[in-house]
């Protein structure tokens, strides 16, 4: 089952590094195909091949892996973390401009309620792509150790509050 | 070498086979658009090196044990040499006898007869290679008794 | 545009060489050395030959982390001790002589890809060049002339390369191996 969803991924990722659909491939006169099947053949061959050789790629869940809902609190999610990501930016532009420099570092500890470790993964690239918060460590699969530039509150559960919460409404239905 | 953290862990398993897909279209690419046998099979031994770095050898020989990654290299060279060795069909070494027989079409993936076959085995031979040499170096072990410096590799097999 | 980047790349390498010999810490000198190789594959990359770049930063790469796994976490940080002067002024003399060498040939003001003085003095000599780049197509099948050359016209250096790096392998597969095959006898 998993090694299945291998093949399907690898194969529409090798479509999308081949094309395989090229219109000037049609002769003027209207025959020939814009399919290249001698490219498709060949990516069915790979895409069975890394099915075979890579058997933990991707996901550990093939069931849920093409469940719509997923895919579209995915898309959803992007927007969202593309607004906190600005939001933090500008944040980290204005405490480097500001002629003070008021900046408390620290490392905190925060906790998750996300299981997978796709999610945790998601969750701890999430913080670090966000300025300001870099994910340091996970451990024992759900705590997290984030830097973070100014520590708000050096309490666990207040932390966790300001720094997951944001993230994990979305990533807990994105990675169930 | 024991693995890193869950992160870099999970990464690996996305993206390894992602590298892997590159390679091989890379390889198998190579005689229509940039890249060949050499860098495809590079590319190709980066998806098993990152795995040595994020898991650790002993689960990476697992995947890839070193007798079978040996036995693959030799299949390569040997291979390369072979294809070169049929082309005394065509006349004399490493002629292009199956474009002769089967010239297949421009810019489409099954023409140029050996190229393709010939880039496949010598990517065969460099992504296992180098896979081999990293996986052996990165076993070394460097420790300093008094004034001698000595080498021992960490690896069980 | 490109003689002043392949300049800056040119400056930037030398500096990082220099660094790489310089420091006597070993984890910034395998740092300044992949600082070298990422400034050779941009130089491949302006002189338009990606088939040339794409190996060489991936084995740059390669090499670089297992230059810092030699260096880092081992006893052996720093290196120390005396400089070699007989090495140092052979190599001194050496380079004076590169030196030398080259710089009638860059005095000659020869735009990139030009044709040497002689062949375009004999028109009725054909350059291997451009016979590749001419005929390469219809006579390998191949479209990538790099693969057309390293494999049809060149097939025994690639041959020869194969034979390489097979004698590099089985060399550090003997020597590195954890243990003999056979017990070592007893005496």
């Amino acid at each position: 089952m998993r090694r299945v969803a291998i093949f399907i991924v690898s194969f529409i990722v090798w479509c999308a590094l081949v094309w395989p659909y090229n219109s000037a491939n049609i002769a003027p006169d209207g025959t020939g195909t814009a399919w290249d099947l001698q490219s498709i053949v060949l990516g069915l061959f790979v895409a069975f091949l890394t099915a075979l050789l890579f058997k933990e790629a991707f996901t550990t869940q093939p069931k849920n892996m093409f469940s719509p809902l997923r895919i579209l609190w995915l898309l959803l999610y992007l927007p969202v973390f593309l607004y906190y990501c600005i939001r933090a930016n500008l944040q980290v532009v204005y405490l480097v401009l500001h002629p003070d420099m008021p900046i408390k570092p620290g490392i905190v500890k925060v906790k998750t309620k996300l299981k997978t470790e796709s999610g945790v993964t998601a969750l701890a690239n999430s913080i670090t792509l966000t300025p300001g918060t870099l994910t340091v460590d996970v451990v024992n699969g759900n705590e997290l150790y984030v830097h973070w530039l100014v520590v708000e509150s050096a309490d666990e559960d207040k932390a966790t509050e300001i720094i997951v919460s944001r993230f994990e409404f979305f990533l807990e239905k994105i990675f169930v | 070498m024991t693995g890193m953290t869950v992160i870099v862990k999970t990464i690996t398993r996305w993206t390894a086979a992602l590298i892997f897909l590159y390679g091989a279209y890379l390889v198998l690419y190579g005689h229509l658009s940039v890249g060949g046998g050499f860098a495809g099979g590079i590319i190709l031994a980066c998806s098993y090196v990152i795995m040595i770095l994020a898991y650790g050898g002993k689960e990476t020989i697992h995947a890839l044990p070193k007798a079978v990654a040996a036995r693959l290299d030799s299949i390569g060279a040997l291979a390369f040499l072979i294809l070169a060795s049929l082309g005394m069909f065509g006349g004399f070494f490493f002629s292009n006898w199956i474009r002769d027989i089967w010239p297949g079409q421009q810019f489409r993936v099954f023409s140029a007869g050996i190229i393709p076959l010939a880039n496949i085995a010598i990517a065969l031979k460099v992504c296992v290679s180098l896979f081999l040499i990293f996986f052996i170096l990165a076993s070394l072990r460097m420790t300093r008794k008094g004034d001698k410096i000595e080498f021992r590799s960490e690896e069980v097999d | 545009m490109v003689t002043q980047l392949l300049t800056f790349l040119l400056i930037f390498m030398i500096i990082a060489a220099l660094k790489a010999l310089m420091t006597p810490r070993l984890l910034s000198a395998a740092i300044s050395l992949g600082a070298v190789g990422l400034g050779v594959s941009f130089v491949f990359l302006l002189l338009r030959a990606p088939d040339a770049a794409i190996p060489h930063i991936v084995v740059e790469i390669l090499v670089l982390l297992l230059l810092i796994r030699a260096a880092i976490r081992r006893e052996v940080k720093t290196v120390s001790g005396q400089r070699d002067i007989f090495g140092a002024a052979v190599a001194a003399v050496l380079l004076l002589l590169l030196l030398a060498l080259i710089v009638p040939v860059f005095s000659e003001d020869l735009s990139f890809g030009a044709q040497p003085v002689w062949a375009v003095t004999n028109p009725q000599v054909e350059l291997a060049s451009a016979h590749y780049l001419s005929r390469g197509l219809s006579e390998t099948g191949s479209a990538n002339i790099v693969t057309a050359v390293l494999l049809a016209y060149r097939g025994y250096d690639t041959l020869g390369e194969a034979t390489v790096l097979f004698a590099a392998i089985l060399g550090a597969l003997v020597l590195l191996r954890p243990r003999a095959r056979k017990p070592l006898e007893e005496k």
